[in-house]
């Protein structure tokens, strides 16, 4: 007659590592440092919410314009956007000279969600129920849980009464209220989901962008349900 | 270079959280390992994303007192993760690798009283989904009540019950059918549960 905590403890008897069997002793430094860092990192992300101030520029339209022949852009209103010599569209109604352009994503849709427009040259460098990154092709730092210098996008909750909206600013875009936040080196946007989910994009000042291309990108996500909000 | 000292102030979450780490590290990864089937690779990888999610949510998880049913809830989804979805996921480096699994330890006996050996076990484990051995393994190793596993596996007491009835008959027909004719099949047996 074999117990099933028998042959649960039969399965782990080759074993060697003695941690495993709690005769080591058990140092937390390393899970520490984990956690710590983990920490930071959202920390970090919420970092906007509380500090951030942005210029009070309202956005009359923006749209992601879609690269299908004869499709119709996304939000009405909204003037074609240019094809470029690659046959992609950038955004309608923006600058790209010294920009990193907007152009349609036609790679494979991550899990979770869906990316309607793209940085030209950069890629889908990880995604996860907590957080879609997207950073350049050629990116030094391929770690998808490093986000400095990459495209950011969660969800998360955000009190537009509150003091979680301080330093945001409301635009309002095709008939629906987004917020909009530079600090630093990141501007964030967050857009009402459902009552309580709000999409987040984090986008590294870097990137060049006015706040219509910031705004055009985070409109372009979608969250599907399988995906989760970081919590920290 | 002089003897300066560094002192290094550690905060009441730091201080807790590591003392829990102390404690329940071990058992915690060796329950990963059931989890993952015996990767022992995956297990560790397991365990460091419980534990830095559990040191994140600290406070809220200390003020309940729900530290370690939280750890094994992460644990689980942690787990559930990794299978679900391509494996881009980052290394962590570790002082020293953990061992691979299916190395046998000459100390221990080759095989069980039955006939039964541990990568048998690992590969009738691995036979499971995901969610009918995280059942079975948090009601019958980690001896979590049903209603605990329920709220830890976010579903249906009634789901928990079927989940282990079906992943004990599985591993009874996987480990006790053996086409082996020099091992005799075993007989699972419960262990009736003081917690309900």
């Amino acid at each position: 007659m074999t117990d099933l905590r028998d042959l649960f403890e039969l399965a782990l008897a080759d074993d060697a590592g003695g941690g495993a069997r709690g005769d080591v002793a058990t140092d937390p430094a390393a899970d520490l440092a984990r956690g710590r860092k983990l920490l930071a990192r959202r920390r970090m992300l919420g970092g906007a919410v509380a500090t951030a101030a942005a210029a009070a520029i309202a956005v009359g339209a923006v749209a992601v314009v879609p690269s299908g022949p004869g499709a119709k852009p996304s939000h009405p209103g909204v003037a074609a956007g240019q094809r470029t010599a690659a046959g992609q569209r950038t955004v309608a109604g923006q600058p790209t000279a010294g920009r990193i352009r907007l152009v349609a994503y036609t790679g494979a849709q991550p899990p979770g969600y869906t990316v309607k427009v793209i940085p030209a040259g950069w890629v889908i460098q990880g995604s996860n129920p907590y957080a879609l990154v997207i950073a350049p092709a050629n990116a030094p730092n391929k770690d998808p849980d490093v986000f400095v210098g990459k495209l950011f996008v969660g969800q998360g909750a955000f009190d537009v009464s509150g003091s979680s909206a301080q330093g945001w600013t409301p635009v309002q875009v095709t008939g629906r209220t987004v917020y909009y936040s530079v600090q630093d080196s990141t501007a964030g946007v967050v857009i009402k989901m459902t009552p309580s989910d709000w999409l987040t994009v984090q986008a590294p000042t870097s990137l060049g962008w006015t706040k219509q291309q910031v705004i055009a990108f985070a409109l372009g996500v979608t969250i599907l349900p399988t995906a989760q909000e970081g919590k920290g | 270079m002089s003897g300066e000292e560094v002192h290094v102030t550690l905060s009441i979450r730091d201080e807790e959280f590591s003392a829990f780490v102390r404690t329940s590290r071990p058992e915690l990864l060796r329950s990963a390992r059931l989890l993952a089937a015996g990767d022992s690779h995956l297990a560790e990888d397991l365990v460091q994303t419980a534990l830095a999610r559990l040191y994140v949510a600290w406070p809220k998880v200390r003020r309940t007192g729900t530290q370690h049913a939280y750890a094994w809830r992460i644990l689980v989804n942690a787990h559930i993760d990794e299978v679900r979805r391509p494996r881009w996921r980052r290394e962590q480096p570790v002082a020293s690798p953990p061992e691979r699994p299916g190395l046998p330890d000459p100390a221990m006996p080759e095989a069980f009283a039955d006939g039964i050996d541990a990568p048998a076990v690992r590969a009738a484990l691995a036979a499971l989904p995901p969610g009918m051995r995280a059942a079975v393994v948090l009601r019958h190793w980690a001896d979590f009540s049903i209603e605990e596993t329920a709220a830890i596996l976010g579903c249906s007491e009634g789901t928990v019950k079927s989940q282990t009835a079906k992943a004990v008959a599985k591993l009874r027909d996987l480990l006790g059918s053996d086409s082996r004719a020099d091992r005799t099949p075993i007989t699972l047996s419960i262990t009736t549960k003081t917690r309900n």
